[in-house]
């Protein structure tokens, strides 16, 4: 289960902020940042909010073990590096299972280029129609999000976010 | 690397490697050699080159990121795999 504390480390890491950064600005001691992050404590409510805007994400998503929903198209000028995105797979099978597939932008484009079929990396056959090129493509355009969301004829469904 | 295999009968794998060792040069010859003989179809095999590639650029992610879930895989009856990089 994707707990707040992996959610506040995965997030954190992403903006490449340190967690001495963030207990500076979030008036906390690095310990406790660090006690958040291995699920040992939770952060005080009132610090919600700050950790939120810190995190550029809302205080819901925050929260929420779900993974991000929205497309979102990031103007030039605010965009992230294209090798500092996550391409992330996430398979939910009819039967219950659940497959969570983290890979930096830079893994997925040299395994695209070597010709590395993606079904084979996350296993489900779903993937098969989906054109990881022009996903690629369309991060490059500054799009970010939930890109696909696939149900298999098995009731298997597929989505893969890039943040 | 961290690999973790936790089954609903109490049947615990916890793998501890040097993550160095893992993504080695070597240990990407042996596992191209290895994911080859294993492969059923052509789409899954890999040369040893390019695994060699993947595995420096596995290197270059494991410094910017340090401790990275790879793979998180939960079945219905329990059972639980993590691969932390």
């Amino acid at each position: 289960m994707n707990t707040l504390g992996k959610r506040i480390a995965e997030l954190r890491r992403g903006k490449n902020i340190t967690q001495d950064e963030m207990a500076e600005k979030l008036n906390v001691t690095a310990q406790a940042v660090s006690k958040w992050e291995n699920d040992i404590s939770c952060p005080d409510i009132m610090l919600l909010p700050k950790i939120a805007q810190m995190l550029s994400v809302t205080v819901d998503e925050l929260l929420s073990d779900a993974p991000k929903k929205n497309i979102e198209f990031v103007p030039e000028d605010k965009r992230k590096s294209i090798d500092d995105l996550m391409f992330r797979i996430y398979v939910n099978s009819k039967d219950g299972d659940k497959v969570k597939v983290n890979l930096p932008m830079p893994l997925v484009k040299m395994g695209l280029e070597m010709g590395v079929k993606m079904p084979a990396v996350s296993g489900n056959e779903a993937l098969k129609g989906v054109d990881f090129a022009q996903l690629i493509t369309l991060v490059d355009q500054g799009l970010i999000g939930k890109l696909v969301e696939v149900e298999s004829a098995d009731g298997d469904i597929v989505e893969i976010v890039v943040e | 690397m961290h690999i973790k295999i936790k089954s609903n009968d109490d049947k615990n794998i916890n793998l501890i490697l040097p993550t160095s060792l893992v993504l080695s040069n070597l240990t990407a010859v042996i596992a191209a050699k290895a994911i080859n003989k294993k492969a059923e179809t052509k789409e899954c095999q890999i040369s040893s080159k390019d695994l060699c590639k993947l595995m420096a650029l596995m290197r270059k992610i494991k410094k910017k990121y340090g401790r990275f879930e790879l793979v998180d895989i939960q079945s219905a009856e329990g059972d639980i795999v993590k691969i932390v990089l």
